[in-house]
Parts: structure tokens; sequence; C-alpha cells
């Protein structure tokens, strides 16, 4: 075998930036405002009974202000929600998966198939109900090195595990 | 060389009973420690019928607890497989294949050293800790360490047999400069820790711990400044012996060679303990030395293997050397020639520094010592809040200006450390995945940091151009996409 050891032009590189990037399912969004609801429903019920409970909550001015503080608080979540969700996208290339996330942190994670160790297809009781699920990709990294693609319909979510699963044999 | 210990489940050698009464009592004691301390503060020298109890209650406990735990732990080993049996009440089997065995470790404390028995740990890839822990006669221990070595060695037919070689052994002299250079600030942050959570267990045994803890100290504050000097001194000189006996009880019998399969790194006097680590297992290397040391060519050499992230202190395969040939060794063992200077290199934006410096320097210190400079009356003590930013400020800068990412075909080469130095090096096949992360600021100034994930821990380039970023994770794909080279 003839041993070669060419220098590799990097510009010439596939980019992983320049890859179309597929958005998740709107259906996804439903899935995180019913949780955002039912969260701060239990958070306005705590703020409720508190402020009933604590004479210094029964005036105008102090209710009023609460209120204002909660809902502002209520509205920026769901904003930053919706934003975050907006970011989410995925792209399966020849040889490895990318997930791009976060609107404040933005992420490009990339992880190449031949570091994958399994794969999981998962659903919440939410995400049942509408059709969806989230693909987990474990590799041997260190925390924070797997990727959760959520926002996918379960058929795609097994395809997209069987493929990855099948090009991780290959390599 | 093969192994014939039988098909059938056994239990550990009944030696092995002494350490398992010491880890009961071990666990009690990590347990319900302040427990203990109140019965015997509050005994007073008398006893009543209840303390009588405890007294009984305590070796009761221990001795049920050991027999049980001994009783239940069964275990078999054969040439393909290693299994366990353990657990009273929720049964546990853990087996595990020997090919996939990627280490073994032989520990051995006082007690296992007195009764002639020996620690014997495996580990496989992916665990976080050692997978099974069996206690055998040191005969037995030393025949199943060979036996797995030798597993190993039929992996790799074609490379001949050779005597152990040693790179590096520490003799006390050495111990005592690696001890005296130290970093005794580290061992005065864990005394102080240690102290507030010692004061923060035993308050709740006094009454008036409080107004005890308040007359202590305004007792202390109006003594003499040389009383409080000589104490500072104390206490300096208290977190120097710490450290010096700190490094001698880590690294005493320090010992490493080398053969066909890895390195063996072996240390401990009173506990003995002996690591084997393939080559292959090596995800990257590192190396520390502060101004002191590298001055008389000390540094503490590290192999961050697979799952070491989350392994604790005692699997961690750290070593000093004392030497740069030896260093040089080691790191050649890894990879061969690594080059003093990199034809690609990259530092950071100088906003990573100005930004930690603010938001860890100055913005607690602000929010703390505002409504504080408001309330106290005696305003000298606000003096202590500028000791922060002064820290900070040095510690990022220094950060900052001494960061330096570079590579070239075969590796990555960071070097980094603040008060100190640290090298880094992985190489590019080593890599699991890589992403590029902005946070609002970094995206305004196109800035980002890249997370570089190895089976054996995280690496963080942080603020550079995000142009570089893109182009770094480009060709770290490449390189791993393109590799035929295994990466464990």
């Amino acid at each position: 075998m003839v041993f070669s050891n060419t220098e590799i032009n990097i510009t010439s590189l596939p980019k992983a930036e320049e890859t179309n990037l597929v958005p998740i399912d709107q259906r996804y969004y439903t899935v995180i405002t019913y949780y955002k609801v039912f969260y701060w429903f239990i958070l306005f019920l705590i703020t409720l009974i508190v402020a009933i409970l604590n004479s210094k909550f029964h005036s105008w001015v102090m209710a009023g202000t609460t209120m204002t503080v909660f809902a502002l608080l209520c509205f920026l979540n769901f904003r930053l929600s919706y934003l975050n969700f907006k970011n989410k996208a995925y792209a399966i290339r020849e040889h490895d998966i990318l997930f791009q996330t976060g609107w404040i942190n933005k992420s490009l994670h990339v992880c190449p198939f031949n570091r994958i160790q399994h794969c999981t297809v998962n659903a919440g009781v939410f995400e049942r109900d509408l059709g969806i699920s989230k693909l987990k990709i474990y590799s041997a990294g260190s925390n924070g090195s797997d990727i959760e693609i959520p926002g996918l319909t379960q058929e795609q979510a097994n395809s997209m595990r069987d493929l990855i699963m099948l090009k991780n044999q290959q390599e | 060389m093969s192994l014939s210990k039988g098909t059938n489940f056994r239990r550990q050698p009944i030696k092995a009973f002494g350490q398992i009464v010491l880890n009961s009592i071990i666990q009690l004691l990590k347990n319900f420690w302040a427990l203990i301390l109140f019965i015997f503060i509050k005994s007073d020298g008398q006893r009543d019928s209840n303390d009588n109890l405890i007294y009984l209650i305590v070796p009761v406990f221990i001795a049920i607890k050991s027999i049980l735990d001994y009783l239940f732990f069964r275990f078999k080993i054969t040439e393909e497989e290693i299994q366990v049996k353990s657990g009273i009440f929720s049964r546990k089997q853990v087996t595990l294949a020997m090919h996939k065995v990627q280490s073994v470790h032989i520990n051995q404390s006082w007690i296992q050293k007195f009764l002639n028995i020996s620690e014997l740990s495996f580990d496989s890839p992916g665990s976080s800790e050692p997978e099974i822990t069996i206690q055998l006669s040191q005969k037995e221990a030393n025949e199943i360490m060979a036996f797995v070595l030798d597993n190993k060695q039929n992996e790799s037919k074609d490379e001949e047999l050779i005597e152990d070689e040693l790179i590096s052994e520490l003799s006390f002299k050495d111990l005592l400069k690696l001890g005296i250079t130290s970093n005794h600030l580290e061992t005065l942050f864990i005394l102080i820790a240690l102290g507030f959570s010692l004061i923060n267990n035993i308050k709740d045994f006094f009454d008036d711990f409080e107004s005890l803890m308040e007359e202590s100290t305004n007792k202390f504050l109006q003594s003499s400044f040389v009383l409080i000097a000589i104490s500072i001194l104390a206490i300096l000189a208290i977190a120097i012996l710490v450290s010096l006996v700190r490094t001698i009880v880590a690294y005493i019998n320090s010992k490493i060679t080398k053969n066909i399969q890895g390195f063996k790194v072996s240390k401990g006097f009173i506990n003995r303990s002996q690591k084997l680590l393939p080559f292959n297992k090596v995800q990257y290397i590192s190396w520390k030395t502060n101004w002191l040391q590298k001055k008389i060519s000390m540094y503490v050499f590290e192999f961050h293997t697979i799952g070491a992230v989350e392994i604790k202190d005692t699997f961690k395969i750290k070593t000093p050397i004392t030497s740069e040939k030896t260093l040089k060794k080691l790191a050649n063992s890894y990879l061969p020639n690594i080059p003093e200077q990199f034809e690609n290199s990259l530092r950071m934006h100088s906003s990573f520094w100005l930004r930690n410096f603010f938001f860890i320097g100055i913005l607690p210190v602000l929010i703390f010592g505002i409504p504080l400079f408001l309330m106290l009356t005696d305003k000298s003590m606000l003096l202590l809040f500028s000791l922060p930013p002064v820290y900070f400020g040095l510690y990022y800068f220094s950060y900052y200006k001494k960061f330096l990412f570079s590579w070239n075909k075969d590796m990555l080469n960071i070097k980094t450390g603040a008060f100190g130095k640290e090298i880094i090096v992985l190489k590019w096949e080593k890599i699991q995945s890589v992403k590029i992360s902005q946070n609002l600021f970094q995206q305004r100034k196109s800035l980002a940091n890249l997370t570089i994930h190895t089976a054996g821990g995280t690496i963080i380039v942080p603020f550079i151009p995000l142009n570089a970023a893109q182009s770094l994770q480009n060709i770290a794909l490449f390189k791993v996409e393109t590799s035929l080279m295994k990466w464990h």
C-alpha cells in the first residue's frame, strides 16, 4: 500500500455552517405552550394564595404591581421560548448530524456518525397526543455531548434513528 | 495464560471481612458524624441508659450490615466474563465481558495489607466508576491482573514482548519539593470551606451558638494587632503544612512503568494502589506547572482517560514528574514529536477578560457592597470588598494573556492557565463532537466559543472569531470522519 499524506485545502472542506437546516415541527411549540401554561398556572395559584394570606398585598398598589411583574415575566418567558423554538433546526449530512438551538445562547452542535454510541426515540404525554417524538443521540463524550432533537414525527424519528445506526455501522 | 477459577459463584475470602467492617464504620461516620460528635460533647462523662443503648446499637448495626454485605456479595470470574451479584433488598447483577475490560487496578488499604488481600477494580468504557470491585487474596489478584494484561497483549499480536520500562520514580526529596511548591491557596480555601462546614454542622447542637460566635469574634477583633497577625500567619503555616502532607500522602512511592500494553502507575505507602492504563484509553494529555515548579522542572502530568470526568480523584491517572526528559517521554507515548511552535495559532478576544472581570469581579461586589455600605456604621470592613476585583482582574487578564490555541495536521495544542501554566494536547481523531456557541454579546461581535467533546473531558476554546471557530469545526469533522484510527 502506498502511503500518502497530502495537504488538505481548508477552504475546500464542506462547511457545516452553510448546510440547509430543517426547522422542527410546529406541533412542538404547542407542546411547549402546554407545559408553560401548566407551569404559569401553578405559579399564579401560589402567588394568589400568598397574596391572600399576606395582608401587605391587600392594597391596589401592591396587587397591581405584583400582577404587572407577573404578567411581564410570563410574557418574557413565552417570548423567549418561542424565539428558542424558532431557532431549533437540524440536518443530516453524509457523515454527520447537525443540530442548531438557542436564541440567547445560540449553538450549532455537530456529531459524526462514527462517534455515535446509540440512539433513542421517546415521547412525553403531550408529544404522544400530538404525534411527535424526540430523537436522542448519545456519544461517548462527556457531559453535554449528547444531541436531543425534539419535534419530529414518529416516522421521521424512527427512520432517522435507523439511518444513523446504519451509517454508524458502515463507518 | 488461563484462568481456572470454577464456574460457580463464590464469596470473597473471609479475610475481606475486615475491610467490609472498616467500610461500614466509615460509611456510618460519614453519614452521622455530627450526631456522634454531639453525643460525645453532650455526655460530659455521665452516661444515662439512652447513651448506653447507643453504644450497643452502633456496633450491632455495623456487625449486622457487614455480615449481610459479606454474605450477599458473590462473584464469578471466568476467561470470558466477570459477574457480581450483590444487594440485600434490591438485587443487583453486573456482568462485564473480559474483552471489554479497559483497565484493571489493584488497591490495598492498610488493613488489606495487614491481612494480605487486595482490592481488584475493573473498568470499562462508558462507565463513570470502576464497574466491578472485588477483594481477593494478593496472589489471586495479581494472577487475574496478569491474565487481563495477557489478553490485551494477545490483541496486539505484532508487538514484541518487552520488559517493563521505568519511566519515572519520585524520591522523598522530590516529594518535599513538590509539596512546598504546590498550590497553597487552594489548600487554604479547602481549609476555610471545611471550617465553615464544621461550624454549620455543629451550630444546631448549641443553644446560644450565635452569641457565642459573636462574643469570640469581638474578643478576637479587639485583641492586639500582633495577635491577629500571628493568627493569620499560623493559618498560612497550617495551609502549607497541610499541602505538604496532602502531597506526600497522595504521591509517596509514586512510580510509572511502561510496557507494550500501557502504563502502570503505582503509588501510596499506607494505601497502595496500582493502576493499569492501556495507551488507547487515553483521550488527551495535559501537564501543569506553576512559576516555582517550572524553575525546578516539576510538572503534574495527567492522562485524560475514557469516562475520567465523572470518576472521582482516586481513579484519575495524575502523576508528578521531575524532569523535562520524563515529560517528553510520557507525551511522546501519546503522540511523538509534539512541536514547541505550531503553524496555526489563535488567541482569544480581549472582551473575555473584561467581561469576566466585570461580571465575576465587580458586579457581585456592587450588588452586596452597596447595601452593606448603607447599613454598616464601621465602613473599614468594606475594604475587604476591594480584594475580589483585584484578584479576578489579575486572574482573567493573566488567563487571557497566556491562552494560546494552536493546531497542526495531527493535533490540537492549548496553552492555558492563570497563575500557573497548563498545556493540553489532543489528537484530532479523539474528538467525539464539536459545538459552536454564541451568547448575545458574542453574536453582535462575531465571536464564538468552540466546545470540543472527547470521551476524557470537554475542552472549551472561548471568545475566538466566529469564522475561525467555524473553520476549526469543519477541520475537526473532516479529521474525525476520514480517520481510520480507532479512538479507544
